[in-house]
């Protein structure tokens, strides 16, 4: 499948697509100066991907420990993006992972998750 | 040519004490081993003589002493005499009486165990038979002398012929290495030092076609193949040369260049840095003053810090007849695109709070999302950007009996008695792309009472990274502060604000604008 992998820097999360699993893994911290550039490639290649995937479950893994209100848009998007797939009969893991000392990325996790109920987001602690 | 004399006479002395020292053992040896043999074979021979003499005397000495012939007896021993080698002959009758002795000067009157106890003679006996009958015996000595020093004769006639023989062969051996090892090698040693000394130019000698003839071709070539590869060395170095000189001038224009650029990015960055303290001076002047503040609040604070000199952070406070108007707005993004928004915002605000919706905070927030989509996606223009904001909107009548609030994804948080009720807001936004316009946010409403604290914030403040893990402050902490310090007077509370969030934040950068307000009510 195709290949997808930003490296980390200090406002932008690395984001990468592991073959194996087919597992996608967003973690880092998240207040890029220009969001829509920083995220338009991203979605470019999940469009693409989720067009093409097979039958294999696509499993998400968010483990951002700060995101700007901005980001929280974005996250808005990939949530709605994969609960329309869910909606389309295909299998979706999709995780929120926040340190347990963190409420605030527990209620922000307890908010998606009412807002998905369809993905069935779910909430893991570290 | 010039010959090094310490190590020339080093190989030559070499071989030649070799030579002479093995030359000396040979000649020892070979000594010894003549010197041996002939004491044998003399030592043999006078035996023989010595039992010749004995024997002929017996024969001839027989009847005469049977006959006792004295006369011929003394002839005999005259004859016998003759023998050169003879020093002593006696004859003994049967009674051991002496019938002749006779002596070759100077041994003149020595008896027999004078001869026999001496190593320079050697000495025999015989019995005298005759017709098988004893008549005495005879007692002979002969002198080794003479027989020595033909055998000292003879063996130095062999060590000389021996040692002028080795002489000759040693003498030939090292005028052949001479010539034909140590000159050649020498004259190599000269070709190699002159390699060393960097003269590749000279031809090598080449000699013979023996081994050393070998070498000398070798070293030859060798010299050839140095002279070549010293030649593209300095082919190379001289392209190094020039190349590092293109990268010097390449270096220097870069340099140039660089510094020009630098100059230019000093230029530009004190005219943007210009330009947003100016934005600054703007953005303040959106701000309420001082004076508006004072006269509606009793006590309050503000925190204002936005990350970047200016921001997208924005507080606003209304003071009319018809009571006060409290407002947080948190625009996307911060900097110069966040200041933007602020101004739109702002300007907005000002305009629908001067409508007939001053006291109802969910109308306005209602008119203030309308507005910014109208303004923002204008005439439903495809436009890249998509922008809004949070806000928290508090109304408090003239009488200030009632509080009521409505926010958009901002909380109010209040404590009264040490207890802290968050007042939350709607889960929506303003202003974004998707935004329902019609949506009716939720208006809130407290009844005052003295003492209670109001904090109105955004999210600056708990998304904060910092503490041991990095982790945001969170609301959790952030409430557990206020409660801490919410009795102390409002000016300390801001500082305690400040100074926990700075702890907090430690060496970390600041992420986002801050924007925290606290007030209450004497009443």
């Amino acid at each position: 499948m195709d290949k997808f992998k930003i490296e980390a820097t200090k406002h932008t999360p690395e984001i990468v697509y592991h073959e194996e699993g087919n597992l996608l893994e967003i973690k880092g911290e998240s207040y890029p100066g220009n969001i829509s550039e920083f995220y338009e490639p991203f979605f470019n290649w999940l469009d693409t991907h989720l067009k093409n995937r097979g039958e294999e479950p696509f499993t998400v893994h968010v483990d951002l420990s700060y995101v700007n209100s901005s980001t929280v848009r974005v996250l808005w998007k990939l949530f709605s993006r994969l609960q329309e797939e869910v909606e389309n009969g295909k299998q979706v893991v999709a995780d929120w992972i926040y340190d347990e000392d963190d409420d605030d990325k527990l209620e922000m996790g307890e908010e998606f998750q009412d807002d998905f109920k369809e993905l069935g987001l779910n909430l893991v602690s570290k | 040519m010039t010959i090094e004399s310490g190590r020339t006479s080093s190989i030559s002395r070499h071989i030649n004490r070799a030579l002479i020292g093995v030359v000396a053992l040979m000649l020892i040896v070979f000594s010894i081993f003549i010197i041996t043999y002939n004491i044998n074979k003399t030592d043999r021979h006078l035996n023989e003589r010595l039992n010749n003499i004995l024997k002929m005397a017996s024969i001839y000495v027989g009847p005469a002493v049977w006959q006792l012939h004295y006369d011929y007896i003394h002839k005999t021993v005259d004859a016998l005499f003759l023998q050169d080698i003879l020093v002593y002959f006696s004859i003994r009758d049967d009674l051991e009486r002496e019938l002749a002795v006779k002596h070759r000067p100077p041994y003149e009157g020595k008896p027999f165990s004078f001869f026999r106890n001496s190593k320079k003679f050697k000495t025999g006996r015989m019995k005298i038979l005759y017709q098988e009958t004893y008549l005495g015996t005879l007692q002979v000595a002969v002198s080794r002398d003479r027989v020595y020093k033909e055998l000292a004769g003879s063996t130095l006639i062999a060590v000389v012929a021996m040692t002028l023989i080795i002489t000759a062969v040693v003498v030939t051996t090292i005028l052949i290495t001479r010539r034909r090892i140590i000159f050649p090698i020498l004259k190599l040693q000269e070709s190699a030092a002159r390699i060393a000394s960097g003269n590749l130019e000279t031809d090598v000698d080449k000699g013979g076609a023996d081994e050393i003839g070998h070498l000398a071709k070798d070293l030859d070539i060798m010299r050839k193949s140095i002279r070549g590869l010293i030649h593209d060395l300095k082919g190379a170095n001289l392209q190094l040369e020039e190349y590092a000189g293109t990268l010097e001038r390449k270096v220097e224009e870069r340099t140039q260049r660089l510094s020009e650029t630098l100059k230019a990015v000093e230029y530009a960055n004190n005219m943007i840095t210009g330009s947003i303290r100016y934005a600054e001076k703007i953005q303040s002047s959106l701000l309420p003053a001082a004076e508006t503040l004072d006269h509606f609040l009793d006590d309050y604070f503000i925190i204002w810090e936005p990350s970047d000199i200016v921001g997208g952070d924005i507080y606003q406070v209304e003071h009319t007849g018809r009571g006060c108007l409290i407002a947080v707005f948190d625009c996307t993004g911060h900097g110069i695109p966040g200041a933007f928004m602020t101004m739109i915002a702002g300007t907005m605000f000002k305009r629908a709070a001067s409508g007939s919706n001053f006291h109802d905070p969910a109308k306005l927030l209602q008119t203030l999302n309308v507005g910014l989509v109208s303004v923002l996606y204008r005439d439903g223009k495809e436009t890249v950007s998509d922008d809004g904001m949070d806000a928290g909107l508090c109304y408090i009548d003239p009488q200030r009996e009632t509080l009521v609030y409505a926010g958009a994804k901002i909380h109010l948080i209040r404590i009264e008695e040490d207890e802290l009720i968050t007042i939350k807001g709607d889960r929506r936004s303003l202003g974004y792309r998707d935004t329902d316009t019609g949506y009716m946010f939720t208006n809130h409403k407290i009844d005052l009472k003295p003492g209670m604290r109001f904090y109105l914030s955004s999210d600056g403040y708990t998304g904060q990274a910092g503490g041991p893990k990095g982790l945001s402050l969170g609301k959790r902490r952030m409430n557990e502060k206020l409660l801490e310090i919410h009795q102390k007077s409002f000016d300390s509370q801001k500082a305690d604000l400040l100074d926990y969030l700075n702890e907090w934040q430690g060496d970390r950068e600041r992420q986002d604008d801050v924007t925290v307000i606290g007030f209450g009510f004497n009443l």
